[in-house]
């Protein structure tokens, strides 16, 4: 098998109810409703070779989550064609299902009221995991985790962070060759967001596994994705590794300035764009021609304690990527 | 298989001990025919009918307790599940989520029938001398067709929970049902006291076979046409099936169009 | 004035959201309108036969059922969903916004939710009463008076018992449990066994909700009975909010 995951001219339309405020809308939404066409994913193309792992990126609405859903099987698509390790994800066949897992960052699969290992005992029933395997998983995926500890208490009284752990612990406990983690480190602390990470490294690795992965952390996928994806209104922006999608968007490079007074805000402004100004100092992002003249100027303009060029933070990037709506 | 029963069996009743509280409340929230119990057991004092008071208590209690075995709430967490999201999750896993709302039922009752043996302490102190000894065919067949009307409501329940999936909440349909039920199964009065029209129709009809076939099996009264009642009643039962078979192809057709 | 206002904003607010689902509303309805005539038809069956429930003619039980249904109507209206909500704000939190705000937090947690559920009941104990009260020769002041009092009394009991999700959490059956005592108090005091009578009475006191406001319209109880029930019904309301405040203190501890 070539790919592990296929996209192709991937499409999903929506019809969604309107209604107005008020009582009067309420009324009017109550004997006629008017519906609104939402082109939630418009023809994206992608694909994914076995072991990759992958960032998938795009603001909120974008269409990852439709797209991820596409192509677990969760959503038929309105157009184009979907394929998981050589499944139609549609059809939900038994062995495709137990070859994937998805883990949405904002959902629990969790038994609230019961400690967790009873959940993973259903799953376990539900995958059919034999009892000696079935141990010696919980046992390695709760120290990779390091939530040995908690498997015993009602979810409801774990941590955020435990919470999380103790879903992909669940959804991965059938060992899936293909992963779909949808936001997987939302609202986690930094050491949490770097555990979770770790684990699915680990885990990818030692199985061979696919994983395609969307984050609002740029850690996330600065830590584990070589390549990604963007993704804008529907639309495929970007595919290719990290390092290109820096070059391609952001011909940039940040200037730090530490200065020996404070300026004022429309001081350097005739630069580049101010991205942070706090006093004493202000870091900007200048195009890479200008670079030299702006640093020079820069120099004899003003009373520079220290100066210092950087790339651009991820965020950034993508950020001005997206305001720009620019497309590939 | 086997194995996946005994998990799920003993992982829900872990959970439903869980919810003994709520459970205990849900028990006392279907004390109805005990209130019409006192209301029959009254009347017959004054000379109503020529059923003895401890017939009308004998009969409700058992409406009571067949009432307990088939009280479902799959609507309810069908609902929630699909406003949720959480019901993405048991479409991802390569077995039908139907065993699992089937095994939670199961096990509940497992905790629910303790608290009703409490229940009969009561009856038994306010009603002495009420139960006695019907056999055990009548008890054997009262069973039967309180595990049947189990099912039927289950069925029932299920696939008036998978409508969430076109109408976001199907709870108020399933009271629908329940209404029916109430009213046409004996559960408020001995359908024997029905007027005889009404009953001709009520007998092609699910309902009379819920609530007042086991409970006058159970309380040694005369039933005629129990061979009759049962293959009513399993009928109905294969309808809801279909129904829910279909509904839930429907449904899935329905939840991979618009997500949920 | 400013809680009246308050009052308004939730109800249309309510409204707007539960209208979403039209389906069910017609169900709703439907089902009132089902269950109302299954109730009338179970009160046939006795006096087809000739039994009157203890003293009763048919019109005047019929006021005892108007009652119920108006009771019906307010609780799943307004009582239910309120208590619902209180459970769920306590499991999720979201009740520190409410004692935040600067208005009377029982005021907001009682009336924030309304759904238009119980308007069908509402309607058909309009429609009992107005047939009812003149065939009976009641009086419908003292009627609405007694129902109202009855409806005071009902809220502070069930307010109480709502008041303990602040520890116990989990209300959804409770709350269903309070709908289903008055749901069996439909029918006169005197129809049910004497065990049954006293606990109606003194244990889960709905006879003074339904059967009491009958008596007091048909005469058969002075109008100084409805200053009884008003005394009850204002001791259990300052009782309802003395628990209140007691369980706040508590909440602080409790959320995490």
């Amino acid at each position: 098998m070539e790919y592990a995951v296929v996209a192709e001219e991937l499409r999903k339309t929506y019809w969604v109810a309107e209604k107005e405020p008020g009582l009067f809308g309420t009324l009017r939404h109550f004997v006629r409703r008017r519906y609104r066409r939402i082109e939630a994913v418009r023809g994206v193309s992608f694909a994914l070779r076995p072991g990759e792992i992958v960032g998938f990126l795009g603001p909120n609405g974008a269409g990852k989550t439709t797209t991820l859903k596409m192509l677990t099987g969760l959503l038929y698509p309105s157009g184009g064609r979907a394929e998981v390790l050589g499944y139609r994800p549609q059809d939900r066949r038994p062995a495709f299902l137990r070859q994937i897992t998805l883990v949405m960052g904002n959902k629990a699969q969790l038994l609230w009221d019961l400690p967790v290992l009873d959940t993973l005992r259903i799953n376990a029933a539900v995958y059919e995991i034999p009892e000696a395997e079935y141990q010696k998983r919980v046992r390695r995926f709760a120290s990779m985790l390091g939530i040995e500890g908690v498997l015993t208490q009602p979810v409801r009284k774990l941590s955020l962070g435990e919470r999380m752990k103790a879903e992909l612990m669940a959804a991965l406990l059938h060992h899936p060759r293909v992963l779909f983690l949808d936001e997987p480190t939302l609202g986690l602390d930094v050491n949490a967001q770097a555990a979770v990470r770790d684990f699915v490294r680990q885990y990818a690795r030692a199985e061979g596994a696919t994983v395609l992965l969307t984050s609002h952390y740029m850690a996330d996928i600065e830590a584990l994705a070589e390549r990604v994806i963007v993704i804008h209104e529907g639309r495929l922006l970007f595919d290719g590794g990290l390092k290109g999608l820096v070059e391609r968007f952001a011909p940039y490079k940040e200037v730090r300035l530490d200065l020996e007074a404070p300026l004022a805000p429309g001081d350097l402004a005739p630069f580049g764009e101010v991205v942070e100004l706090r006093g004493q100092s202000a870091r900007l992002l200048v195009e890479k021609p200008r670079l030299t003249a702006v640093v020079a100027r820069l120099l004899a303009e003003f009373p520079v304690r220290d100066l210092a060029v950087e790339e651009p933070p991820l965020e950034e990037v993508i950020g001005r990527v997206f305001r720009e709506g620019r497309v590939a | 298989m086997l194995r996946k029963l005994l998990a799920f069996l003993s992982v829900y009743y872990a959970h439903m001990t869980v919810y003994r509280g709520e459970i205990l409340f849900w028990l006392l929230t279907g004390l109805a025919p005990f209130f019409f119990m006192a209301i029959w057991v009254e009347a017959a004092r004054q000379g109503l009918t020529d059923r003895d008071p401890l017939a009308f208590a004998r009969y409700f209690f058992f409406v009571f307790v067949t009432r307990q075995l088939q009280v479902v709430w799959v609507t309810w967490t069908l609902s929630e599940e699909i406003r949720s999201g959480a019901f993405a999750f048991k479409l991802l896993q390569p077995l039908d989520p139907f065993w699992h709302y089937l095994a939670q039922h199961v096990a509940e009752r497992g905790v629910r029938f303790p608290m009703i043996f409490l229940l009969l302490l009561v009856f038994l102190w306010l009603y002495p001398g009420a139960l006695f000894w019907v056999g055990g065919g009548r008890l054997f067949l009262g069973l039967a067709a309180s595990l049947l009307g189990f099912l039927l409501n289950f069925l029932v329940a299920y696939a008036l929970g998978l409508l969430a999936l076109w109408l976001e909440e199907a709870t108020d349909l399933y009271n629908a049902w329940y209404v029916f039920f109430m009213l046409f199964s004996g559960y408020l009065a001995p359908l024997d006291l029905y007027p005889q029209a009404v009953r001709g129709v009520l007998d092609l009809t699910p309902f009379p076979y819920l609530a007042y076939l086991p409970a006058a099996l159970w309380s040694g009264e005369p039933v005629p046409g129990v061979g009759r009642g049962f293959l009513v009643l399993l009928g109905w039962t294969l309808l809801a099936f279909l129904l829910a078979r279909g509904l839930w192809r429907a449904g899935l057709r329905r939840f991979s169009a618009m997500g949920a | 004035m400013r809680y009246l206002r308050l009052f308004f904003t939730f109800f249309q607010a309510a409204m707007a959201a539960r209208m979403e689902y039209r389906a069910n509303f017609l169900a709703a309805l439907a089902v009132v309108l089902l269950e109302s005539a299954g109730m009338l038809f179970g009160l046939f069956l006795f006096y087809r036969n000739g039994y009157d429930l203890g003293g009763w003619r048919w019109q005047e039980a019929l006021l005892v059922m108007a009652a119920a249904r108006f009771l019906d109507g307010f609780f799943t209206s307004w009582l239910s969903p309120n208590l619902q909500k209180i459970s769920e704000r306590v499991q999720q939190g979201t009740l520190d916004f409410v004692l935040l705000k600067p208005v009377d937090s029982q005021f907001w947690v009682s009336v924030e939710q309304f759904t238009v559920w119980g308007l069908p009941s509402l309607l058909v104990g309009g429609l009992l009463l107005a047939y009812a009260a003149p065939a009976a020769g009641a009086n419908p002041f003292y009627f609405l008076a007694g129902v109202v009092l009855g409806a005071v009394l009902f809220y502070a009991l069930a307010f109480l018992m709502a008041t303990t999700t602040i520890w116990f959490v989990k209300l959804y059956n409770v709350v269903n449990f309070l709908g289903a005592v008055l749901w069996n108090a439909q029918y006169p005091i005197s129809a049910f066994d004497r065990p049954f009578r006293l606990f109606m009475t003194y244990v889960l006191p709905v006879y003074f909700m339904t059967t009491v406001p009958a008596e007091v319209a048909l005469g058969r109880k002075g109008p100084g009975f409805l200053a009884l029930l008003a005394l009850l019904a204002g001791v259990f309301f300052l009782l309802s909010r003395a628990f209140w405040r007691f369980a706040l203190r508590s909440y602080g501890s409790a959320s995490s």
